[in-house]
């Protein structure tokens, strides 16, 4: 394909193949080497460059989704000779070791600063997290950006497609991959969509690709077509509609984080959205795509379970609208026709006062896949006892899971301690767990039922004592 | 700029002269080398642990349109063979696979999607053999022999050390504990993988440039296991993106030089994936540990004895060293009259183990300091105490037999410890836990030998050049991984010669310009090559003050000082530029050069010789005392490390920023192989193959750090320093699990302490609170 984009404010116009990777295109094509690669499939953030001014994984990206962007890497930051604040810190402050993280590090919290001119140490330890150095151990890289406080430029805006074509260098690629075999389109509208969907059966879809780039690296999708979504404006956005919010199946992640109806109304999604993936993925993933990949481990399932949201889905002909239920039928598996998409999610607002609970345990802090998860969304009486309560486990069975006969056994109950533990062994029966390599399943299943027990914790504060801890033995 | 002017000191916290490039992008790491006309090469691997290589077919791939070469162990006509004690690898296999990685053909083609697909092409006839993947099934009688020629059959290596009594010892002992200790396989984890580019020109002179962090050493088994004059190679070894013992030995360079010469004039780059980083790279070696400790009624310690397996994978890398490492260390830095140690390396077909930062200490220090606490408990003392009561001081006698000389600074980090508030609060801190939480403190003490040992030169030669425009090149012969030691040099060199940065330039290891060196390991990186570079930076000092004084027509060159960018007579205030000077010189005179051979132990406490030649004893130890606040979340299991400090004495420090940045980098990674980082293996085969399965500690992982430093002088060190590079991880692991004990009164002794195993105990432990 012929690209037009903008990397480090020279205008081009590449000669590439649309599933050039951006990373191999900056460091192979363009001699720009300053990006790094440490795995390729998103999980170190060594090749974070910055899209339109935020920060992208570039080894998750490919040169059909930067077209009309604005790219820059760590070779355009510097103003001449003279370092950006925040390769300035990081000079100061010793937060570079070996260096072959720092890129990426300084990408990030570029990114960072850009939002929080003045984030706390908390919220900088959380923004580097999908970002890893194997040398500092992260604490001089924290004083770095706690200290950097510059004044940054705004992000440097989209370009218009126009701006991009005014004077390229065209610059035909050296060692481009001879062999495209691969075609990735991305629509800017349905209109656009429907046709090539009629004239490709096959296509594969993707809404971000943080999941199917990773699947195309180890060989696991064949499909010759991969038709995007992202760009298609209509798909996109946070909407109420009277009493439901309607959220575009190409809203990502890190959309949904900003949006303060969402931090609002729904807490148990907004909390579940902070935990998933690293910052990185929540750039470019999108809650569509996560609900169409369908893991038992999705980190959405679980909030969207007991807001009891629903899906649209959409197709050149018709429109219909399952339940979460009926539309999640097993790992991966889902009731998506050929010639489907999924245009939003629908969900019902939950009356004020209620309250919202996530908690995932994986075996890290930050950019963990979940072993165990629970959303719980709960309405008490003036009395403390418990008047509707609805949870869902993620990770514990094939696809999200509620337990009906937990939640009408908890009804009318006190939420506290002693009537949470009474149905922890039910829970244990009923959850469908397997053993991986992250976790056994006998575990999965203990703390399916002892995450129950935070809920009395969390919003009693009368019941912590209850709650507290056993003697020693 | 400021910098500009500025010279350094010794002990000032200067940024570092590499942080300029590396924070641009502009630092070229080897990974980064993409010449025009680029072939790339890749292997094909076994993909079976164990079994006899019948023949490979590479006849589709050679077919494949631009593939340039298939090449099998026939094409090589050297050894075939790599190691560092032991020459026992392949460069590509030729009679036996001995672990799923091994390679087994090389290709070189035009781009990577055709080397993908020529790699894909090639099939092996392979007859299987029985696999071992136990180290105590790998001594069994009837066990097949991984190398047959092997005459210790499936140990690579084992060692026993008796002192006092030996186990007769435990007889005075009153109370005795004894524990059996799981420690897990550690992935390096680098984030620049295992790479490198070659050309051999039209004559087969290969000019390679390597991600490595032994060049020398490199071009020796390069040029011996391809049948090569060492002369015809040359090795460039840049900055590496991290090594941490991975990249100590041979990688992808005998396959490139391979490569190189069958497609001459054009130049190969090899990178592997992370995959196949884990698949074929080496890791912290797994080992099973068991200890017996014993002490009398006052807490003195008694008695010990140890015996370690641990599991090498089929190949030596440096598994020998490793166990007689982990041997000298198994008893800590502690007197115990009584000892009976014993440690093995074993041949298994699991991937293969080597070197990694600590090298078989931090599996020894996690088990002996968890032991120490146990024994605390047992006589109900303060575990500090029980520490500073036992520590070694100078003229001990070590565990292993050794006497003690050179700087003891191990009670001052106690001492120092013991006034820290984290330490003399913890009670307060404990009884304020939130609910369903469980707040513990641990500590752990360490130390860590410095250098090759007795028998294998610790050797260095340092040059020094006047450049003809006046700047000065600073030769670094030892391979800066990032642990900062090529700008430790500049600031050495800076403070002795008053010369700034900018008046200042590096020249990294290549085996054309900078003289044969020592590994960038073993703790010895500054303190070896700092000792050769000092007289060479004094040497310089006195030849430009006297060249000086000949050109301004001075007497005595006593009048004359070094300021940056000139020598200056100091009764006429005349400056001459060192540029001026340099014009006037021959490259002879503007050159100093000065080699430097570590002292080594001369006392003789084995006479096992096999022992002495893989490292025993050393002679300079660091130490270090580590304390780690934890919090279990009773409902999950997951360890949360809270605060974490860490006093080291380590020598006096050149900068420092960069010796706390380095302690800070060694603790994240002791707190990965304390908590998560465990690379599964099954059958031979790997189970978690890339960095979603394998996991590194995040930001949010790993806790607010302090670093102390008592800074006791060594007096056989450049400026007071010894080793610092390693004894930051040989704590972690053991500080966590006392902490945990600290917390739930529950010992683990599998490491890493996942909250899946502790989960599973404390249910145990407190009947499972609704369980029943």
């Amino acid at each position: 394909m012929k690209l037009p984009c903008i990397i480090n404010e020279e205008h081009y116009r590449l000669e590439v193949p649309a599933d050039r990777r951006v990373v191999d295109l900056l460091r192979e094509d363009l001699g720009l080497t300053g990006t790094k690669e440490g795995c390729g499939t998103g999980e170190c953030g060594a090749c974070t460059v910055l899209v339109d001014g935020r920060s992208r994984l570039s080894c998750l990206t490919v040169a059909a989704q930067i077209e009309g962007r604005r790219i820059t890497t760590i070779e355009g930051l510097a103003d001449g000779e003279t370092l950006h604040p925040v390769q300035q810190a990081f000079v100061d402050h010793g937060a570079v070791q070996c260096g072959f993280c720092t890129p990426g590090m300084v990408m990030t919290a570029v990114d960072l600063l850009t939002d929080h001119p003045e984030p706390d140490r908390t919220e900088i330890t959380h923004a580097i997290s999908g970002n890893l150095c194997r040398c500092t151990g992260y604490q001089k890289i924290i004083d770095a950006i706690d200290r950097a406080r510059p004044s940054i430029p705004g992000p440097a805006t989209r370009p218009t497609l126009a701006a991009a074509d005014k004077s390229p260098v065209v610059r035909p690629m050296v060692r481009a991959a001879t062999r495209s075999s691969r075609q990735i389109v991305l629509p800017d509208s349905c209109d656009q969509l429907w046709p090539l969907l009629a004239a490709s059966p096959g296509a594969r879809l993707f809404c971000g690709g943080t999941d199917l780039f990773v699947w195309l690296r180890a060989g696991r999708c064949q499909a010759r077509l991969l038709v995007g979504l992202e760009r298609i404006d209509e798909l996109r956005g946070i909407g109420s509609d009277g009493d439901h919010l309607r959220i575009g199946a190409a809203t990502t992640h890190a959309e949904l984080l900003a949006d303060p109806t969402i931090k609002e109304h729904l807490p148990v999604l907004h909390q579940a959205v902070a935990q998933l993936g690293s910052p990185l993925i929540r750039r470019t993933g999108t809650i569509g795509g996560n609900l169409v990949t369908a893991s038992p481990a999705g980190d959405t399932l679980p909030p969207l379970a007991v807001l009891e949201a629903t899906v649209e889905l959409r197709s050149a002909t018709a429109n219909r609208r399952l339940s979460l239920e009926e539309f999640l039928l097993g790992p991966g598996r889902t009731d998506l026709r050929e010639g489907e998409i999924v245009a939003a999610i629908r969900i019902p607002l939950p009356p004020p006062g209620s309250l919202h609970s996530f908690e995932k345990v994986g075996r890290r802090a930050a950019l963990a896949c979940s072993i165990a998860s629970l959303a719980g969304l709960l309405d008490l009486d003036d009395d403390g006892t418990i008047r509707t309560i609805r949870l869902a486990w993620g990770s514990v069975a094939e696809t999200v899971l509620r337990l009906p006969q937990i939640e009408a056994a908890l009804i009318g109950q006190p939420l506290d301690d002693t009537h949470i533990t009474a149905v922890l062994p039910a829970v244990r029966k009923l959850v469908r767990p397997i053993s991986d390599v992250r976790a056994g399943a006998d575990y999965r299943r203990l703390v399916a039922a002892n995450l129950l027990r935070r809920l009395p914790t969390r919003f009693c504060s009368d019941h912590r004592l209850a709650a507290g801890r056993p003697q020693r033995p | 700029m400021n910098h500009d002017r500025r010279t350094p000191n010794i002990g000032e916290e200067l940024p570092r002269m590499d942080a300029y490039t590396k924070v641009c992008g502009a630092e070229p790491f080897a990974v980064d080398g993409y010449p025009e006309n680029l072939l790339w090469a890749g292997v094909k691997r076994a993909g079976v642990p164990h079994a006899r290589l019948l023949g490979v077919a590479v006849d589709r791939a050679l077919a494949l349109a631009g593939v340039r070469a298939v090449l099998t162990a026939a094409a090589i006509s050297g050894t075939n063979r790599q190691g560092v004690i032991r020459r026992d690898q392949p460069v590509l296999v030729d009679d036996r696979v001995r672990h799923c990685g091994d390679p087994v053909a090389l290709v070189v083609a035009e781009d990577q999607e055709t080397l993908a697909a020529a790699i894909e092409l090639i099939t092996l006839d392979l007859e299987p053999l029985p696999p071992i993947f136990e180290p105590r099934a790998a001594l069994a009688e009837d066990a097949v022999l991984l190398h047959p020629e092997h005459p210790g059959g499936n140990q690579l290596f084992g060692a026993r050390l008796v002192n006092g009594a030996g186990l007769e010892g435990f007889a005075e002992c009153a109370v005795t504990v004894e524990a059996t200790f799981h420690l897990p396989r550690q992935a390096h984890a680098f984030l620049e993988t295992e790479n490198g580019w070659a050309i051999a020109d039209a004559a087969g002179q290969i000019d390679m440039t390597v991600s490595t962090q032994t060049p020398f050493r490199d071009r020796f088994e390069v040029a011996e296991a391809l049948g090569l004059e060492q002369n015809r190679i040359r090795i460039r070894a840049p900055y590496c993106g991290g090594a941490f013992g991975g990249k100590d030995g041979i990688t992808v360079q005998s396959l490139l030089a391979l490569a190189a010469l069958h497609c001459p004039e054009r130049p190969v780059k090899m990178w592997w994936r992370r995959e196949e980083s884990f698949i074929a790279g080496v890791k912290r070696h797994p080992a099973h540990l068991h200890y017996r400790l014993g002490a009398d009624r006052g807490g003195t310690l008694v008695a010990l004895a140890v015996d370690g397996w641990f599991d090498t994978g089929p190949y030596d890398h440096l598994g020998g060293v490793v166990a007689a490492l982990a041997l000298e260390h198994a008893g800590g830095p502690y007197r115990i009259p009584h000892t009976d140690l014993q440690t093995r390396a074993v041949y298994t077909n699991n991937p293969v183990s080597g070197a990694f930062r600590g090298f078989g200490v931090p599996q020894v220090a996690t088990a002996m300091e968890s032991m120490m606490d146990l024994l605390a408990r047992r006589l109900d003392c303060c575990p500090l105490e029980l520490r500073r009561k036992n520590a070694l001081v100078r003229g001990d006698r070590c565990p292993a037999g050794v006497t003690r000389r050179g700087s003891m600074g191990l009670t001052a980090c106690l001492d120092r410890l013991a006034e820290h508030p984290w330490w003399s609060e913890r009670a307060a801190w404990q009884a304020a836990a939130g609910p369903h939480c469980r707040r513990g403190t641990g500590v752990a003490a360490v130390f860590h030998g410095m250098g090759y040992g007795p028998i294998v030169p610790d050797v260095a030669t340092a040059g020094i050049e006047l450049l003809e425009d006046g700047r000065l090149q600073v030769q670094v012969g030892v391979v800066d991984m990032g642990q900062g030691n090529a700008a430790t040099c500049l600031q050495m060199v800076g403070d002795l010669l008053n010369q700034p940065q900018s008046q200042m330039t590096l020249l990294l290891p290549d085996t054309a310009r900078t003289f044969p060196c020592g590994s960038s390991s073993a703790s010895r990186t500054t303190f070896t090559y700092g000792n050769a570079l000092l007289p060479a930076a004094r040497q310089m000092r006195e030849r430009l003050l006297a060249k000086g004084a000949e050109m301004l027509f001075v007497q005595d060159p006593q009048e004359m000082l070094l300021v940056p960018g000139a020598v200056r007579h100091l009764a006429s205030g005349r400056d001459l530029p060192l540029a001026q000077l340099a014009k006037q010189l021959g490259r002879e005179e503007r050159f100093v050069t000065n080699h430097y051979r570590a002292p080594v132990a001369r006392e003789k406490s084995t006479d096992d010789a096999n022992l002495r030649l893989h490292g025993f004893p050393h002679l300079i130890f660091s130490h270090a005392v580590h304390l780690a606040r934890i919090e279990v979340d009773e409902l999950t299991g997951t360890i949360r490390v809270v605060d974490y400090l860490s006093i080291s004495d380590c020598g006096r420090l050149i900068n420092p920023r960069t010796f706390a940045g380095q302690q800070e980098g060694a603790v994240g990674q002791g707190l990965g192989y304390a908590l998560m980082e465990d690379l599964g293996v099954c059958d031979g085969r790997i189970t978690t193959p890339d960095l979603a399965t394998y996991i590194l500690p995040t930001a949010v992982d790993l806790p607010p750090m302090e670093t102390i430093a008592v800074t006791l002088p060594e007096h056989d060190g450049p400026f007071g320093l010894k080793g610092a590079g390693e004894i930051g991880i040989d704590a972690p692991a053991a500080a966590v699990a006392n902490a945990v004990h600290d917390a739930c009164g529950l010992r683990l002794l599998r490491f890493p302490l996942t909250a899946e195993q502790l989960l599973s105990e404390l249910s145990a432990m407190t009947g499972g609170n609704d369980e029943r």
